[in-house]
């Protein structure tokens, strides 16, 4: 029998929350990250829906309190590599990856990366942004501690020079532990749907077709372009942006079957953020199928968004858009359904609002656990009054993970996941 | 286009009573028509439709919609239904797998079986019978070729399709009782 211990996998808010309440219970918790950074999605948001909250300022105090919690051991760049035993009693072997820093000395002040020749594309901006190959995904990260990405790392040893901590060792091995826990939480997220597979859109190919995270990026004060919208062809304020709804959900032909519920609120979002962001003002049209807005505050946040901010919107999904080689302006053709009028309309920018898909991380973690999943890789609940059991004794899921849905619902499965964790962990 | 240009057209009201509820699985049970019911009238199809830029009363949603409804009458006497250019684009289109295309081919094969096809396309197909081509050649046009110095137009296999047409019973549709032959 275990010593009190519960396992999180995956560090988003949903497996932030869950480590916070098991460890809060006086349980030792391990939350296990397999980024530098704690935060996930919600940290390249830059405000929530419908209250416009800002992101950072409500995620990032409860990112500091895991890394400060004493009953929690936050293994970030870690990976779970072996799983045995049952409910009550599992051996987990987690490996940590070198960051050819020494964590204890880094203090996170960032002068080696000033230093760094070697430039390249930060993926937590979504690749529109740059990093350095000694990095921080981004300046709230949490450990506050660089990285050096191996893959871009020339060697030159610049930044060992510089570091006054002495932090830099390039001789770093990965580590493994070996833990014994009671049970398991899942919080591995998503990832956004691939929007290079509807050719039509031409997404990945035209400068001015960004995805709704890209967009999230430009937004955000800390993101590539400090929150300033800018167009990527040629740094241009766009005055006219165009949303695009459903993009690989709803779609059974090239994409998901399923609504992923949170496109339409982020979109109207985003479509009143533009027009806070953008000097001068801007003018955003969301074309969409439906308009889901299902959820508390939601539907007055839809009203809202028309009556106070403007924001236009047409019922049709866009057939194609056709990019102006000249100016890079995009052409978008879509039918108004509700006055039979097919038209076609110049944006200076489109947004696609794609779709949120079982992440990659969680087929990972199922290679060593499999766990039933259902048709699309999500997790499966027991059944349906036990929406955070799986169906694995003592191995308990909550956020996208086990569906799609909005950061107030994958906190309130998080917290539920966590006590049935805890019970099982006692 | 610019925002002014948004017109909401009139049209003439649809009365219930002229609406065949039937119409649609009437429809789903050929099977190239089978997936129509699961359209959710998201105007895809007609957003990427070749034909429905060059001419305003063209939009395959549109005749989904109308089918679904009911709309017997207008769907299969309309015309608009022979415009399509079968090019498939829409179907590639559509989130829900619908099969524009092969629900357009199985409403035009009702109407043809109910003599709403075009008189335009009849003749079509009886010069295809007669000559081999779908439009006559003519004495100009033998003329205008041998001045570019072209080929003279091959033989077509005409009695082979004639055969085919009387083995299939396809010719009572094309020629009327008065004709002969
Ligand atoms: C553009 C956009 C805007 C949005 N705006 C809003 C909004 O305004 N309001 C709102 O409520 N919701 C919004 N959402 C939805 C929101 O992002 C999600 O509900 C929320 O972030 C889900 O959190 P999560 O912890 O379940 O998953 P994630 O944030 O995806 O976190 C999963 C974490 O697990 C880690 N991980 C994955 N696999 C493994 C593994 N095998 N081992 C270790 N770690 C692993 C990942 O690295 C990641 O850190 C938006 C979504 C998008 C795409
Ligand atoms: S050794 Fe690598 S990480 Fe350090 S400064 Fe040089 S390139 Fe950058
Ligand atoms: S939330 Fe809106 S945009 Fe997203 S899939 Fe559902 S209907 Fe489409
Ligand atoms: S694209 Fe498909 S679902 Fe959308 S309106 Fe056309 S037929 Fe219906
Ligand atoms: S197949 Fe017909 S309806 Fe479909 S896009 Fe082509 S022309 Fe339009």
């Amino acid at each position: 029998m275990s010593e009190k211990s519960v396992l999180v996998i995956g560090a988003g808010v949903t497996g932030i929350q869950a480590a916070l309440d098991v460890a809060n219970q006086g349980i030792k918790t391990y939350l296990v990250e397999k980024t530098p950074s704690v935060g996930g999605h919600m940290a390249q948001l830059d405000k929530t829906f419908p209250t416009l909250d800002c992101s950072a300022c409500i995620l990032t105090p409860k990112m500091v309190d895991v890394a400060r919690h004493p009953n929690i051991e936050l293994l970030t760049y870690s990976e779970v590599k072996e799983v045995s035993g049952a409910a009550g009693d599992f051996t987990v072997k987690i490996e940590t990856k070198p960051r050819y820093i020494d964590a204890t000395k880094c203090t996170g002040c960032g002068h080696c990366a000033l230093h760094c020749p070697v430039e390249v594309l930060n993926d937590f901006d979504e690749n529109i942004g740059v990093r350095r190959a000694i990095y921080v995904p981004f300046p709230q990260a949490v450990p506050l501690v660089y990285t050096i990405d191996m893959d871009n790392c020339i060697e030159c040893e610049l930044c060992k020079n510089i570091c006054e901590a002495e932090a830099v060792n390039f001789d770093q091995e990965s580590e493994e532990i070996e833990v014994n826990v009671g049970s398991i939480i899942l919080a591995t997220g998503y990832d956004l749907f691939d929007a290079t597979k509807l050719k039509n859109y031409g997404y990945g190919s035209y400068d001015n077709v960004l995805s709704s995270l890209e967009f999230e990026r430009l937004l955000s004060a800390s993101g590539p372009a400090g929150g300033h919208v800018f167009r990527l062809s040629d740094g241009k304020i766009p005055r006219r942006i165009a949303f695009l709804q459903c993009v690989g959900s709803r779609d059974t032909e090239h994409g998901m079957p399923y609504c992923s519920r949170v496109c339409c609120m982020y979109a109207i979002k985003n479509a009143i953020l533009a027009k806070d962001h953008i000097h001068g003002g801007c003018e955003t049209t969301i074309f969409y199928i439906d308009v889901r807005a299902f959820g508390k505050g939601f539907e007055e946040f839809y009203q809202n968004s028309q009556i106070r901010f403007g924001v236009k919107f047409v019922r049709g999904k866009v057939g194609e858009i056709a990019e102006d080689v000249d100016t890079n302006n995009l052409i978008v053709r879509v039918e108004d359904t509700e006055t039979g009028q097919l038209f076609e309309d110049e944006f200076d920018m489109v947004v696609l609002s794609s779709g949120l898909v079982p992440s990659q991380g969680s087929a990972e973690i199922n290679k060593i656990l499999n766990l039933p999943i259902d048709q699309y890789g999500f997790f499966e609940e027991l059944n349906r009054i036990s929406p955070v059991d799986t169906k694995i004794e003592g191995v308990y899921m909550a956020g996208v993970c086990e569906s799609v849905k909005d950061i107030p619902d994958g906190v309130g499965q998080a917290s539920a996941a966590a006590m049935r964790a805890s019970l099982k962990a006692i | 286009m610019s925002e002014g240009e948004y017109k909401v057209p009139i049209k003439e009201p649809i009365k219930t009573k002229d609406l065949d509820p039937d119409f649609k699985y009437e429809i789903a049970d050929t099977y190239l028509g089978r997936h129509i019911t699961a359209c959710f009238k998201c105007g895809a199809c007609t957003g990427g439709c070749p034909v429905g830029i060059l001419t305003e009363i063209y939009k395959p949603r549109q005749i989904i919609g109308e089918a679904l409804l009911g709309m017997r009458e207008k769907v299969l006497t309309g015309g608009e239904l022979w415009l399509c250019a079968t090019c498939y684009t829409c179907e590639d289109r559509c989130p829900q797998k619908v099969n524009i295309t092969d629900v357009i081919i199985a409403l035009r094969n009702m109407a043809f079986r109910e003599g709403h096809t075009p008189e335009a396309l009849i003749e079509q197909a009886r010069n295809m019978v007669e000559t081999g081509w779908i439009q006559k050649t003519t004495a100009s046009m033998d003329k205008r070729r041998e001045e570019l110095g072209l080929s003279r137009l091959p033989k077509m296999a005409v009695e082979d399709m004639q055969k085919i047409v009387k083995a299939t019973g396809f010719i009572k549709y094309l020629y009327k009782k008065e004709d002969k032959k």
